[in-house]
């Protein structure tokens, strides 16, 4: 494989030294650095060294003599720590030492105790992405609404450290914390996710700020901070110990700005912290003398402007950019509206950012990369179907028009194959069996009827002196019952937004997910068929045949499944008649239907929102009275309202992590096809 | 010689079995509505109930509390996939002399007064559950048709059934025929203050502990739907609260009752531990 190191590694090939010519100190570098990364490609994965290489390159940029004593010791390093574990250990020793390269290069030469302290401290943290879905769950229970929690990603080696930050749909995490921010970093994520809660539950948002100086509303920032997490301790008393270790580690024994508010902050969070400065225990005293009712929000911001006018007085200077607060405190711009255009939706400036949780548009030059096959789709069949109008509450008569259709690039690689070994991940599905009135086990120990020959033996026994065969009874043997699936895809555009730090889309995951499904069924008597669906207007609802029923999943199947790419909307209903149409000629004792959406029935010719819903819901019950089970798997956390009401209250699911809809989906079969 | 289930059958021996079905000391119940004088009412008809709600609110501990108050024995049947209607009526053994007819725990119940309690309901079979549909409505009789018997029901014998409507497979539930003839009461959790105080009772604590405890509950109840099928009962806050009274650190009885008990999954075992830290410092 390699000729030198830039083989293996295309964008070694254009590291350059900071004056932008290559020299020869860097191409040593690119040389070593290109060994040790194969090595650890070879060991943990291409994707693990082009994130090590990343992290380098980075250093590089700030200090090449750095980045050489790193790559130097980086052996040492990576066998303690993964990529972003030594990202952390990097920006430990820049923000350690800023603006220090002597000290900073001693650093990274191991040279110096809190470095390897530092290494250890990273060598056992937890990484953002791991701690994410617990972190989702925690913010969910404690607050009580549907909130989802994303990485924020730090991009600059020398920027400022990043701060949560919260939107009223959103928790950014930064995947910065180093060392440097404690040593318990999950306790510093809970303290974030405690803090979130506490703005949620008791912060006014979205302030204006227009006669506020900077100085003023940064006071008046942290006055609200401390007055909601006093209130929020009042609800959980345990989150005390959340907060303090992270405002005590916070303090500067200074006269600036930022340490003047560090002690603040502690002083009013821990009352047995004694401060000899009269401002710092000016605060305190007002504050506990408005600590009586915690819910006037006024009071404590007349409080603050007090405070914020006494450190003007004491010309106090104020740098908008050293603000520094306790790590897990978000930068407040929930509480605040600073009268500018508005801020782009989480959704569109996460994406850059994150890495886990949040969906990232396919960029359209992408998804047209995808070559067009010789074959366009086929069409096999059309069939009209009526759909609800709720205001009207009657059918209309054969409103829309599905069409099946077999999907255009047959052949087309997409994906990655379901390996064989990640299907001995998924739980065993579980048979279901039933009692079976035509076998009848005889001779049994206990049972439901005297087993008539065997009790005469037991008679006949009896009257002979002999020791009967206490096996006299009869019951009801058990058979597997047959089950029939059909998971019903939902193909819409929207489906392609791809999972952030991953290449994998929704829809290869709902296909993954499916295929898995379909092949640990073969192994039974169960029928498990997928169809998927996408809509573009009432005229043409796509329906796609995918695999059916007992036929096998061969690689034309496998392929088929593959190839069918997310388009248009999702009008659930007409989609949801067609595929009962299909289930009501199954056999089976067991008929349902799994449908995986990532969202509300939508289409691009109906612009009331409930409409779609309503006749879901009707196709939901229709298929019912024909003894066809409807059952959703939703990967939309805000789900619960409008899954609740097309499918009913224990009908549906929320995934949150679209990456665990295998194991969602093999446990839902399990539950669906028992009795 | 014997069969396999020897049981004497005399009248005298039966009707001291009912006996022992009574319940002797009051059981501990602290109503959340008014459900006691719902009961009261439909008792007065002999009225079919239905106790429906999540597992661990106190379906079964109501029932006793009834049975308790209104002098009655309580025959209780936890039902189960494998329960036939024989194990409910009856079925015929073996003894020295021949067959011998044994009466099932419900035909007890009907023959000589009492409350029969079919505790979660939906986990018998539906073939099964038919047999109770003659006694539920103005024939009040029970076909022995095995033994060619028909007893008619005492005075004194309701039928009650539970179920937890949450959790069973989509197709567990109770057939049209078979609900349409019960009354329903629905539990769910108390409220905080209530079910702290149920809490602070049964596990003998103080009533700060038990309502943290009950804060703790309803934090994982916003988690259902959501990687759990239910949250945290107070049948669970009960057992962590014993634990912590016999002396055990709360957030490690926590963390035995609730946390493990509760799920397997780590990330959810991991949200409910912040749970638990978050009122527990």
């Amino acid at each position: 494989m390699a000729e030198g190191p830039n083989a293996q590694h295309p964008r070694l090939a254009s590291i350059r030294s900071p004056s932008g010519k290559p020299d020869d100190a860097v191409m040593q570098w690119a040389r070593v650095l290109g060994d040790k990364l194969e090595r650890s490609a070879r060991e943990r994965g291409p994707e693990h060294a082009g994130e090590v290489l990343q992290w380098l390159e980075s250093l590089n940029d700030v200090d090449p003599v750095a980045a050489l004593a790193v790559t130097d010791r980086l052996d040492r390093l990576l066998s303690q720590l993964d990529a972003s574990g030594l990202g952390r250990w990097i920006l430990t020793g820049l923000r350690l030492h800023p603006g220090e390269p002597e000290h900073q290069r001693r650093y990274f030469r191991l040279e110096e105790p809190l470095s390897i302290e530092a290494l250890h401290g990273e060598a056992g943290a937890l990484d953002l992405a791991a701690s994410i879905p617990s972190l989702a769950l925690l913010l969910q229970g404690l607050s009580s609404t549907a909130m989802r929690v994303q990485p924020r990603h730090q991009t600059q080696l020398n920027g400022v450290a990043l701060r949560p930050v919260l939107t009223p749909s959103h928790l950014l995490l930064p995947d910065d914390y180093t060392f440097l921010d404690g040593s318990d970093r999950y306790r510093l994520f809970q303290a974030a996710v405690a803090h979130a809660v506490a703005h949620l539950r008791y912060s006014p948002r979205s302030q204006p700020t227009t006669t506020l100086k900077p100085m003023s509303v940064a006071i008046v920032s942290a006055i609200e901070d401390a007055r909601v997490e006093r209130l929020i301790v009042g609800d959980y008393p345990g989150v005390r110990n959340w907060f303090v270790p992270s405002l005590e580690r916070a303090i500067r024994y200074e006269l600036s700005f930022a340490a003047l508010v560090s002690r603040m902050n502690f002083a009013l969070m821990n009352p047995v912290y004694e401060d000899d400065n009269h401002w710092v225990n000016k605060a305190r005293r007002l504050f506990e003398q408005q600590a009586g009712d915690l819910s006037d929000y006024a009071a404590f911001r007349r409080l603050a402007s007090i405070l914020a006018n006494d450190l003007g007085q004491m010309r106090v200077r104020f740098h908008p950019q050293d603000v520094v607060s306790a790590p897990y405190r978000d930068d407040n711009s929930f509480l605040w509206d600073h009268g500018e255009p508005k801020t782009p939706q989480p959704e569109q400036d996460l994406h850059v950012q994150g890495r886990a949780f949040e969906f990232q548009p396919r960029r359209a030059t992408e998804s047209n990369e995808a070559p067009e096959g010789p074959q366009p789709e086929v069409e096999v069949g059309r069939a009209s179907y009526p759909e609800w109008d709720h205001r009207m509450s009657r059918a209309r008569p054969d409103w829309c028009t599905v069409i099946e259709k077999l999907p255009a690039w047959q052949g087309r690689p997409a994906g990655a194959a379901p390996a064989p070994s990640s299907l001995q991940t998924l739980a065993a599905l579980t048979r279901s069996r039933r009692l079976s009135r035509v076998r009848r086990l005889r001779r049994q120990w206990e049972g439901d009827d005297i087993d008539l020959n065997a009790a005469i033996e037991v008679m006949v026994d009896q009257r002979m002196d002999l020791s009967p065969d206490p096996r006299l009874f009869m019951r009801p043997g058990r058979e597997e019952r047959v089950s029939s699936l059909l998971v019903l895809l939902d193909l819409s555009e929207s489906t392609n937004d791809c999972l952030a730090g991953s290449m994998q889309s929704i829809l290869d995951i709902e296909k993954k997910a499916a295929l898995l499904l379909a092949q640990s069924a073969l192994h039974g008597q169960d029928r498990v068929a997928i169809h998927g669906f996408s809509s573009n207007t009432r005229a043409e609802v796509n329906y796609y045949r995918l695999l059916d029923a007992a036929t096998p999943l061969d690689a034309r199947a496998v392929g088929r499944v593959r190839s069918v790419s997310g388009r248009y909307s999702t009008r659930m209903g007409a989609a949801l008649r067609h595929a009962t149409a299909h289930m009501a000629h199954e056999p089976g004792d067991h008929r349902s239907i799994l449908l995986v959406t990532d969202g509300a029935p939508s289409d691009v010719d109906v612009f009331e929102a409930d409409y779609l819903i309503e006749d879901a819901r009707v196709a939901v019950l229709d298929a019912r009275r024909l003894g066809i089970q409807a059952y959703c798997v939703v990967l939309d956390p805000k789900a619960d309202a409008y899954a609740h009401r097309i499918f009913g209250w224990r009908n549906y699911r929320i995934v949150d992590d679209p990456r665990l809809l295998p194991v969602h989906l093999s446990e839902l079969y399990a539950r669906l096809s028992a009795s | 010689m014997q069969g396999p289930h020897p049981l004497p059958e005399s009248k005298l021996e039966v009707s001291s079995n009912i006996d022992s079905y009574r319940i002797e000391a009051k059981p501990f119940y602290r109503p959340a509505g008014n459900e006691i004088t719902l009961y009261e009412h439909a008792y007065q008809h002999r009225m079919p109930l239905i106790l429906k709600g999540p597992t661990g609110c106190g379906k079964t501990r109501f029932i006793e509390y009834m049975a308790w108050k209104l002098g009655n024995p309580l025959v209780t049947l936890a039902c189960n996939e494998d329960m036939t209607a024989s194990d409910l009526i009856g079925r015929f053994l073996l003894d020295a002399q021949g067959t011998a007819w044994h009466d099932g725990p419900m035909t007890l119940a009907v023959r000589h007064g009492g409350i029969c309690y079919l505790d979660e309901v939906v986990e018998a079979r539906q073939d099964t559950t038919v047999v109770i549909h003659p006694l539920t409505d103005s024939r009040r009789i029970l076909p022995l048709d095995k033994k060619g018997e028909i007893v008619h029901a005492h005075p004194d014998f309701q039928l009650v059934v539970s179920y937890n409507p949450g959790y069973q497979s989509r197709t567990k539930d109770m057939k049209q025929s078979t609900r349409q003839r019960f009354a329903a009461l629905e539990f769910d959790y108390p409220e905080a203050a209530i079910e702290a105080g149920i809490v602070a009772h049964e596990a003998s604590i103080q009533i700060d502990l038990a309502t943290r405890l009950v804060g703790i509950a309803q934090r994982s109840r916003k988690l259902k739907n959501h990687g759990l099928d239910e949250g945290v009962s107070t049948r669970m806050l009960i057992y962590a609260g014993v634990l912590i009274a016999s002396g055990l650190d709360p957030r490690e009885s926590c963390e035995m009752t609730m946390t493990r008990a509760l799920t397997d999954d780590p990330d959810m075992s991991k949200a409910l531990r912040g749970f638990v830290d978050a009122y527990f410092s």
